[in-house]
């Protein structure tokens, strides 16, 4: 059997096993192992996955993902969400479907913050949910703008979606944190957008709110002080090069913990809760890594990802018609396969394709978040639809999905702005880091 | 009895990876300030990297108690129960196999790491010991997976 065939028949394999509801990590580990085992030899097989799983848990550049996660839970814990909800409330509560829009713009402030989607959407659905009921949104909008305001929480930075994409392809982290801002705010906005077309076309589904003087509105602002300040130390010192991403993870969780004992928000419960949640999705996401390391490994000795990369190239297609057949593949695949899955199953497939495209690596990161991000609202495995409805169960996951739909369309559009302007993602690491001289 | 000893050894674990996790945090930031004075902890990313691979390692059981690793239940969720628990028999021993192979291999790799006694390049701490920690790690997973491969079973073949 020819190296290509093993491989392909190692990916239905994969596949076949992930439908038994094995744990994606473990099923990535065990079909690479065993692949491995066959294309080399069984001795070779066994010490890859040892040394993979050792090497993998001894990566310094990993060890970033704790330290953001656990910045991200101390923010939870300490009622910043919350606070910026209010803030953003204040200012656009009188429009239509203002509580709507608050509900994105917390979202993305939050997910300045805190890397994870879901995260990001359990949390809004807690503080945005309630009030939009209370205003008689309709159930549909409302829970579908907390379900996909949960996704900007992995394009905003810190991400751990962009950490994890930073490891893998060796690319400078803190220029994929800056790289995310700008389309996470064209995000956001496109997301405005749909919500103020929903209120147009159905005004019943989005009354207008309470209005505020503008007094009361910058006097809420002084409540989300401390988010910003620790956005920008942790992202400025990242780039400016007084942290390593790592001590920026250390320094923000420090600075976030601060922040929430100075508040009076942290009980031993919740700092109980903080650190046992950091746990559990840092080790889940790093058990990720390493399965999709070992499986990496087999795809590599079968030669599949550069026979795919010269395959493409030799089509000659445009290179935005391969970025789509690319962005179909994430859009399928993440209605199947966990976001974060997926992008270490797939990038060791596509980036030599993308890099014989001239796509820089830093772009391509952005998209793969944004497809990503499309992915946890589709159905029928969209992650963050699951968390908003284990949240609010009188709301039907047919009705979260539909609800959703103007987001997605709204991401679509920010994809092909994205393709068709390389610039929103790259524009801004190039300016920040050249003017440091850091080229 | 098995039960017991699971949530034991996992509590455990999770105390040891929180405790790790704390001091993790500690140390990287007070690092940052520390350099930036000149007076930088020596070896500060050796520690930090043993560090970390001791948090999410001594997270491994306690992630799979709650089973948190990331799975797709499209399919098992809409089978019979007998039918999933069966599946879930099989999936769990397909993990429990993989899970016993990595702690059996990385204990194997241990040994020959302790055997060129290579060390950390600035502490010299032996690199052997963080690579065995992984390996209990692993083998505290084993117990979690075995002890919900039983309940399985059990739910398997309860009439």
């Amino acid at each position: 059997m020819s190296p290509q065939i093993v491989g392909v028949v190692g990916i239905f394999l994969m596949l076949g096993v992930f439908l038994t509801g094995m744990p994606v990590a473990y099923a990535m580990a065990l079909v690479g192992w065993i692949g491995f085992s066959w294309m080399a030899s069984p001795d070779a097989g066994l010490q890859v996955l040892a040394m993979d799983m050792a090497n993998t848990f001894q990566n310094y550049g990993l060890v970033v993902i704790p330290l953001f996660t656990l910045m991200g839970q101390f923010a939870l814990q300490g009622g910043v969400s919350r606070r910026l909800y209010k803030v953003a409330h204040r200012f656009t509560g009188a429009v239509p479907g203002g509580l709507a829009m608050a509900t994105i713009m917390a979202c993305t402030g939050f997910g300045a913050v805190c890397g994870s989607s879901s995260a990001t959407a359990a949390t809004m659905a807690t503080v945005g949910l309630p009030e939009m009921k209370r205003y008689d949104y309709s159930p549909a909008l409302a829970a579908g703008a907390v379900a996909s305001g949960g996704g900007l929480g992995m394009l905003m930075p810190p991400s751990v979606v962009l950490i994890v994409y930073g490891v893998l392809t060796e690319e400078s982290i803190g220029r994929l944190f800056v790289a995310g801002v700008m389309p996470a705010l064209l995000i956001t906005a496109l997301f405005i957008g749909a919500i103020w077309l929903v209120c147009k076309l159905r005004p019943r589904a989005c009354p207008a709110g309470e209005s505020f003087t503008w007094s009361e509105k910058f006097a809420a602002l002084r409540d989300v002080g401390e988010v910003i300040i620790v956005f920008v130390i942790v992202l400025g010192g990242l780039v400016r090069g007084w942290f390593t991403a790592t001590e920026a993870g250390g320094v923000g969780a420090v600075l976030m913990f601060i922040v929430a004992l100075a508040r009076g928000q942290i009980t031993w419960e919740r700092f109980n809760k903080a650190i046992t949640d950091t746990l559990w999705t840092s080790c889940m996401t790093m058990m990720l890594v390493a399965g999709a390391v070992v499986f990496g490994h087999f795809l590599a000795i079968t030669r599949i990802p550069f026979m795919l990369a010269d395959a493409v190239a030799s089509l000659q297609w445009p290179a935005w018609a391969v970025v789509i057949v690319i962005g179909m593949v994430y859009l399928v695949g993440g209605c199947i396969i966990d976001a974060l899955a997926l992008v270490m199953l797939t990038v060791p497939i596509f980036l030599p394709i993308i890099d014989d495209l001239g796509f820089g690596k830093i772009w391509f990161g952005i998209v793969i978040v944004l497809l990503t991000q499309m992915g946890v609202i589709t159905p029928p495995v969209g992650l963050n639809v699951y968390v908003v409805s284990g949240i609010d169960r009188s709301i039907k996951l047919e009705t979260i999905f539909k609800g959703a739909l103007p987001f997605l369309v709204a991401l679509v559009v920010g994809l092909l702005i994205m393709i068709a302007f390389p610039g929103i993602a790259t524009w801004l690491p190039d300016v920040i880091y050249s003017s440091l001289g850091k080229g | 009895m098995l039960d017991r000893v699971t949530a034991q050894v996992s509590n455990l674990f999770k105390i040891a990876a929180g405790v790790a996790l704390i001091i993790m945090m500690l140390l990287t930031c007070l690092d940052a300030f520390l350099r930036d004075i000149n007076k930088p902890i020596t070896g500060v990313v050796e520690i930090v990297t043993y560090l970390g691979a001791l948090v999410l390692a001594f997270s491994l059981p306690m992630t799979q108690v709650r089973r948190g690793q990331v799975g797709v239940e499209l399919l098992t969720r809409k089978l019979p129960p007998k039918v999933a628990a069966v599946i879930e028999v099989i999936t769990d021993a397909a993990s429990l196999v993989l899970c016993a192979v990595i702690a059996w291999q990385g204990w194997i790799y241990a040994e020959r790491l302790s055997l060129v006694h290579e060390k950390s390049m600035n502490l010299g701490i032996p690199t052997d010991l963080v690579v065995r920690a992984i390996c209990f790690s692993f083998a505290a997973l084993c117990l979690v997976l075995l002890n919900q491969m039983v309940s399985a079973i059990a739910r398997a073949v309860k009439k």
